[in-house]
């Protein structure tokens, strides 16, 4: 009895004076990125002083990173599906231009707007298709759609910028509320419906099991062509919103304005994996990240640094956060794997002690 | 051929993974000229002296030599290790030292190799084109490439019979009748003892790492090499018919099923029996599983029903009360980027939900009620997966399985890679959904001790059909050994 009560304490005692660690370094890898939020406006505030922490530039980051928040959002749909879907930007493109030219041809807004949705929606559809029936990679299928996606816009918007559009479009995106225009409450709102579905749903998690083993999720009957397919056509359809949305906040769309949204979409979404989530895409962490990359954006602009740096520190930020969140998910793993050998110790060690009673 | 010339001699390997042999002071030689092969049940450490002849490992103990200088050892292993992808030309160049880079001497020097070795393939063809004998026949001339120059050559032959069938087989036969007659020396690895028999000029029988025993192959027949092999003498070969609990319903019909080795194979499970089903490797029994539940597109023909009703998807499959144990934990049963409770209700499809919302504490609660009940040593059910141990990992999926209370459940290789003690926990709580629920089994190993020991009766398949069964308790286990080779 004696002996194998000096067996079964020590393993106790080091389970408890472990168990808190994980939970510290969970917390701390859940809320790496506000960490990294706080630090850059605490920065920005310091170099720049009233301008940069005021209310108006607030109002100003929130409204004009939107269209970025929904286009990563898009990214991050695909991603959670175990795609990349390169043609985001293109399909957003050729969305905001069509759109553009049927409100300012004087289609009714609503006709127009279900129509533009529809096309990315095509877009993102012809993509799944490409990728589970035409067995393509989706790299390569959506780096050739969103060139394709570009070059249908042009040839029905044609090379120049369509203006002139309908104040009841404009209304849509671009009423401000206590100072942010709706634009930014619609991507929250899309992003809590994106959280609700991913996070706390059957569907959401089929598509995460989709996204991480396709054999097993295949054996077990789940439907992977079509969650594939399915989560592709909603990214063709969050890239086309994202479209009508640079349309709407801007009164004006060119099929080809936006090149430059396909890295900072991919860099919230990874970038996102750190935080809410983590080591997940997600749609919370997406969102959050997505005003990471736009504050650290504005901050830079306005603290009056050279274009380039803005450039290496949007890299930097996404490679630091990666190794944070992997620095904090192995050690997270290896926490864990000590207890579920220090559970199983203890087990043995307790039938041993039943069984020396039982003798 | 007066005096056998040897080409290779291996003198008291030994070779250790971790405590235990494999292979225990093993020797080995290869003559000019001859057919040599090597033949072993699972586990005998045969397939340790190939990787060792071949250089794969190096030997702990122990010496290999080569009768002459600048002897070529080449390698045919089971899956060929093709370029499917690129010409014939190409695959066999491939390893020849890059002196010659002009299609034309490349072409010329290939023309030779194929001429010595009588082998007539179109170079320009690509190999996934070809027929699979044809590419068998690629795969030797690739490993004797080097050899044109060579004094001596041995050819190791590694288990690609197992994918040639019919005249395939018949022709890849005559090819290496041809090269040992050219005074190649050829190591055959071979499951199929009439292939052995057929081809070999002597037998070397592995088992437990020793040689037990080497051979002229002339003065073997099946029966003796059997004997040899197994360490048992056989019975005399009366493989009873399954009877099968005659009253119960049947859960499990299996008609006609074909995939790419498996052919026409049939198959009945009534509620509360557990059927083995078992084969050496490439005979195809390992194919059973997949084609069943209709995962992939490996399914050529057959019907499944389930309960007398026909199922084609995996979807369909769990929908009716089928469940699967993948033997491939990692890549096929898991998903590792979970947690315990996600890879546990990975088997509940859409059974716990309201309005599509999960409902979180139901979930646990089952979650942690079936980590009690299965006794699966975590961390919690938040756990990452990647933290449990295989046992506990396979006990959760045995959990999950067992929980949806299905009608079918089939196994692969349950027990891979599970420690004895919770491999008997993992198995009993198995045994009693058979035994008080009506669970229909199909238990399909490669262990034919394990197989008997959890099944009621043994399905051998063997070169893809199915060529007997044995009920476990009016029949000996080894006559199974008869219908295995």
């Amino acid at each position: 009895m004696q002996a194998s009560q000096a067996v079964t304490e020590p393993p106790g005692d080091h389970g408890r004076s472990r168990r808190a660690l994980p939970q510290v370094s969970a917390a701390a890898s859940r809320g790496s990125l506000f960490i990294v939020l706080v630090a850059l406006i605490a920065i920005f505030a310091g170099i720049d002083g009233s301008t940069f922490f005021s209310l108006s530039n607030l109002q100003v980051v929130l409204t004009t990173q939107a269209t970025y928040g929904v286009i990563s959002l898009a990214v991050t749909v695909a991603l959670v599906v175990g795609e990349v879907d390169l043609s985001v930007g293109g399909v957003m493109g050729a969305v905001a231009g069509v759109m553009a030219l049927m409100v300012s041809d004087g289609v009714p807004t609503g006709l127009a707007l279900v129509l533009a949705l529809l096309l990315g929606a095509a877009f993102g559809l012809v993509n799944g298709l490409l990728v589970t029936y035409g067995r393509l990679s989706s790299i390569i299928a959506t780096l050739a759609t969103g060139t394709i996606s570009t070059g249908i816009g042009l040839a029905i918007v044609g090379p120049n910028t369509v203006s002139g559009l309908s104040q009841t479009f404009l209304s849509i995106f671009a009423t401000p509320w206590g100072g942010i225009q709706t634009a930014f409450y619609l991507l929250v709102g899309l992003s809590v419906v994106a959280i609700v579905i991913l996070q706390r749903t059957l569907l959401g998690r089929r598509l995460f099991f989709v996204g991480q083993n396709r054999d097993a999720a295949e054996l077990l009957g789940i439907k992977v062509r079509r969650l594939t397919v399915g989560g592709m056509t909603v990214t063709g359809l969050l890239a086309g919103f994202a479209g009508i949305m640079l349309a709407g906040q801007n009164g004006a769309a060119n099929v080809t304005q936006t090149n430059g949204y396909l890295l900072p979409a991919f860099a919230a979404a990874f970038l996102g994996t750190s935080a809410i989530v983590p080591g997940r895409f997600n749609a919370g962490g997406t969102l959050l990240a997505t005003y990471v990359l736009g504050a650290a954006t504005v901050g830079l602009n306005m603290s009056g640094v050279a274009t380039w740096s803005t450039y290496i520190f949007n890299g930097a930020l996404l490679i630091i956060s990666l190794g944070m969140f992997t620095v904090l998910r192995l050690r997270k793993e290896r926490t864990a794997k000590k207890q579920s050998m220090l559970a199983a110790e203890r087990t043995a060690a307790a039938g041993a002690t039943e069984a020396a009673a039982n003798e | 051929m007066s005096e056998p010339t040897v080409l290779l001699t291996a003198e008291g390997l030994s070779k250790w993974f971790g405590a235990t042999y494999a292979l225990r002071g093993v020797s080995f030689d290869v003559r000019a000229g001859e057919i040599h092969a090597i033949v072993g049940a699972n586990g005998s450490g045969k397939s340790t002296l190939v990787k060792i002849l071949s250089g794969a490992y190096p030997p702990d103990r122990g010496q290999i030599t080569a009768g002459t200088d600048g002897l070529i050892i080449g390698t045919v292993h089971q899956n060929l290790s093709l370029f499917g992808e690129a010409t014939v030309r190409e695959n066999i160049c491939g390893v020849i030292p890059a002196r010659m880079l002009s299609a034309a001497r490349e072409t010329a020097v290939v023309k030779r190799l194929l001429g010595q070795l009588g082998l007539a393939i179109p170079l320009a063809a690509k190999v996934q084109e070809l027929p699979i004998d044809q590419q068998a026949f690629v795969a030797v001339a690739r490993a004797l490439a080097r050899t044109q120059d060579a004094p001596g050559a041995v050819l190791i032959v590694d288990e690609v019979t197992s994918v040639l069938r019919g005249q395939a087989a018949t022709r890849f036969a005559e090819v290496l009748g041809r090269l040992r007659d050219r005074g190649i020396g050829i190591v055959l690895v071979s499951h199929d003892l009439d292939e052995v028999l057929g081809l070999a000029d002597r037998v070397t029988i592995i088992t437990d790492g020793s040689v037990r025993a080497v051979e002229e192959a002339a003065s073997l027949d099946r029966r003796r090499l059997i004997e040899l092999m197994t360490g048992g003498s056989v019975e005399a070969a009366g493989v009873a018919e399954a009877e099968g609990a005659a009253t119960r319903p049947v859960v499990l019909s299996v008609t006609g099923l074909s995939g790419d080795l498996l052919h026409e194979f049939n198959l009945e499970v009534r509620s509360g029996e557990v059927v083995g089903l078992i084969g050496v490797p490439g005979s195809g029994y390992d194919e059973a599983p997949y084609l069943i539940t209709g995962a992939g597109a490996g399914r050529r023909s057959g019907e499944v029903r389930l309960s007398g009703r026909a199922v084609h998807s995996p979807g369909a499959f769990a929908a009716h009360g089928g469940r699967l144990i993948p033997a491939d934990r990692g890549r096929t049963a898991l998903v590792s980027a979970g947690t315990v409770l996600e890879n546990f209700m990975l088997g509940h499809q859409g059974g716990h939900a309201r309005w599509g919302l999960r409902q979180a504490r139901q979930e646990r609660q089952l979650a942690e009620a079936a980590v009690a009940r299965y006794g699966v040593k975590c961390a919690g059910i938040a756990a990452p997966i990647t933290s449990l141990s295989g046992g506990n990992q396979q006990k959760l999926i045995m959990a999950r399985c067992l929980e949806a209370s299905p009608r079918v459940l089939v196994v692969h290789e349950p027990t891979q890679g599970v420690d004895v003690r919770a491999r008997a926990e993992l198995l009993a709580h198995m045994h009693r959904a058979v035994a008080e629920r009506g669970l229909g089994v199909v238990y399909v190993c490669g262990d034919l001790d394990e197989v008997w020991d959890n099944a009621h009766r043994v399905v051998v398949v063997r070169r893809g059909r199915k060529v007997g069964e044995a009920e476990v308790g009016t029949t000996a286990k080894e006559s199974v050994h008869q219908l295995l080779y």
